[in-house]
């Protein structure tokens, strides 16, 4: 389990940071992940495959910050800066900016499938077992996400 | 698909997710410590075991998350400050876990009998700021005689959030007007509580007439003193400063302070906090040294219209800063109903009309407890009204 958490935390935390655009909810949210992994360690019949079920319960636990922000946003408004905020935007540059505000605008199961795809590098197979959903899904999901950011970013330039 | 909208993701995800760097992740431990709250039974003592066994064989990273309880939810912090709190509405009284809102227990208190109940359900709440002892009255107005009768329970909640110990009529029923706050000193020593004056009038002039009245009874001596007021208006936001001297309180539109300790039988030896700014509810700090004032801000003109929580010095009425603000649309003027500190002055609790159950935490809002709709900006109506207290 430390092993796990030592070679895979940074990773899932980076994962979990482009799907929410913070560090510090990233970093809350990855946490989780691995303290359910704990308390379900007994019940794992194969624990060679804790890396797919972290990767599933970090991507189930973004979701769940995306419904906590849009409750909490409708009273308070947003109150965390994200790293693709104007305010950081020095930090990506303007182009890299671009990116992440069309991959932000896409609904969440794209944005997820886009970033599980290019970002992690997964094949279809793996993206579908992240995401809980159907090989085919996941193919027909990235294509919409990849035509409407390609009319997206043509439309900025 | 174009290859170069591809290469575009790839390497924004790539610079992105760089800027996580490893270095700059929190320490393990720490991480890890910041979410503890109560072992689970079963594992109370399997904890310190297994803790000793994996520090020595695969380190304290994996040691910190044995027996940590199933966290919130992946956004929520571990949050310090009272781990309960109790809560009024139409339904009843009921203990709820600080962090997230769950109900742990519900308060069974005695049948009240047939009336007319002020929302929520008659119900006030106080608590001692830590959320362990509470203190609940309930009033309800006889129709036939127009007579309030107003019942004093006092509840203790163990540490998993169950009601330990309900005590009835901690003090004799108080029979007249209806109550209209309750405070309780951080000790559980000095039980205040406010009625309203007489009503005057019959519907669109129906209104309060002056003689509403402040009381603070010595639960250990059993003593009482009470102050009335020739204004005409309800006492409302009763709260203690910690030296159990200093009140906190609003009537008529106005952040009040009073020394209990004074003498004096009326509250016109009272004082204004800050003068002028028209108060819709109050807190005042532990250490006495400030009062929050919630607020509705309409002079202004905006639309939507902004509602704040603003601190005061209690010494010389300057305002410090805007703790809180929001904003409504529509037609119904929103404004904050309750502000309640913990007994450490850290932790807040507010509630507004239109404005969820929240606790303020270090400029962090988390919500609670919400019955309006699910978004409050379409309703015009307010949603049922909320008690609450730690």
């Amino acid at each position: 389990m430390a092993e796990v958490f030592s070679a895979h935390r940074l990773g899932l935390v980076r994962l979990a940071f482009l799907l929410v655009g913070s560090q510090e909810t990233a970093e809350d949210v990855v946490q989780d992940a691995f303290a359910a992994l704990h308390r379900r360690w007994s019940r794992l019949v194969d624990h060679d495959r804790m890396l797919p079920y972290l990767r599933t319960a970090v991507v189930n636990g973004c979701r769940m910050v995306h419904r906590r922000r849009a409750i909490v946003g409708r009273f308070v408004g947003d109150r965390e800066t994200l790293f693709w905020s104007a305010e950081a935007a020095a930090l990506l540059g303007e182009t890299r900016r671009e990116v992440f505000l069309a991959v932000r605008a896409l609904p969440r199961r794209q944005r997820e499938a886009v970033v599980l795809r290019y970002y992690l590098d997964l094949s279809e197979a793996e993206i579908s077992e992240a995401m809980r959903v159907s090989r085919g899904t996941v193919k027909s999901t990235i294509s919409r996400a990849l035509k409407a950011l390609t009319a997206k970013l043509e439309e900025n330039r | 698909m174009s290859p170069r909208i591809e290469d575009r993701l790839r390497d924004a995800f790539a610079v992105g997710a760089e800027l996580v760097r490893a270095e700059a992740l929190r320490p393990a431990e720490e991480t890890v410590r910041a979410k503890v709250t109560a072992p689970r039974r079963g594992l109370v003592l399997a904890i310190p075991l297994a803790s000793a066994l994996v520090v020595a064989v695969i380190g304290a990273v994996v040691v910190m998350t044995a027996g940590v309880r199933a966290p919130a939810g992946p956004a929520a912090k571990a949050l310090s400050g009272p781990r309960f709190l109790l809560a009024a509405d139409n339904d009843g009284v009921t203990v709820r876990d600080a962090q997230t809102g769950k109900i742990t227990g519900r308060v069974g208190l005695p049948r009240a009998p047939e009336g007319s109940l002020r929302e929520p359900g008659g119900y006030l709440l106080a608590g001692s700021g830590e959320g362990t002892t509470f203190y609940v009255a309930q009033s309800v107005m006889s129709r036939q005689t127009q007579v309030s009768t107003t019942w004093f329970h006092r509840v203790r909640v163990d540490e998993r959030g169950r009601v330990a110990e309900l005590a009835r009529d901690v003090i004799p029923a108080v029979t007249g007007t209806t109550a209209s706050s309750l405070a309780v000193t951080g000790d559980g020593t000095q039980l205040a509580y406010s009625l309203d004056g007489k009503v005057c009038g019959q519907d669109r002039t129906l209104r309060f007439c002056p003689g509403a009245r402040l009381t603070v009874v010595d639960l250990p001596a059993g003593t009482r003193r009470t102050w009335t007021t020739n204004v005409a208006g309800e006492i409302r936001n009763l709260s203690w400063a910690a030296d159990r001297r200093v009140l906190g309180f609003v009537v008529k539109s106005e952040a009040r302070v009073l020394d209990t300790a004074a003498a004096g039988t009326t509250l016109a030896v009272s004082r204004v906090v800050a003068p002028g700014q028209e108060a819709t509810t109050s807190a005042i700090s532990p250490d006495g040294r400030s009062m929050l004032i919630g607020r509705t801000h309409l002079s202004d003109g905006r639309q939507p219209h902004r509602y704040t929580i603003d601190e005061y010095s209690v010494t010389d009425g300057r305002k410090i800063r805007t703790l809180l603000s929001a904003h409504r649309y529509g037609k119904t003027i929103a404004w904050w109903n309750l502000i309640r500190y913990d007994a450490t002055g850290r932790h807040l609790l507010v509630v507004g009309n239109f404005y969820p159950l929240s606790r303020l935490d270090d400029g962090r809002v988390t919500p609670l407890l919400y019955h309006g709709p699910s978004d409050p900006h379409l309703s015009d109506s307010s949603p049922p009204a909320i008690e609450a207290a730690w």
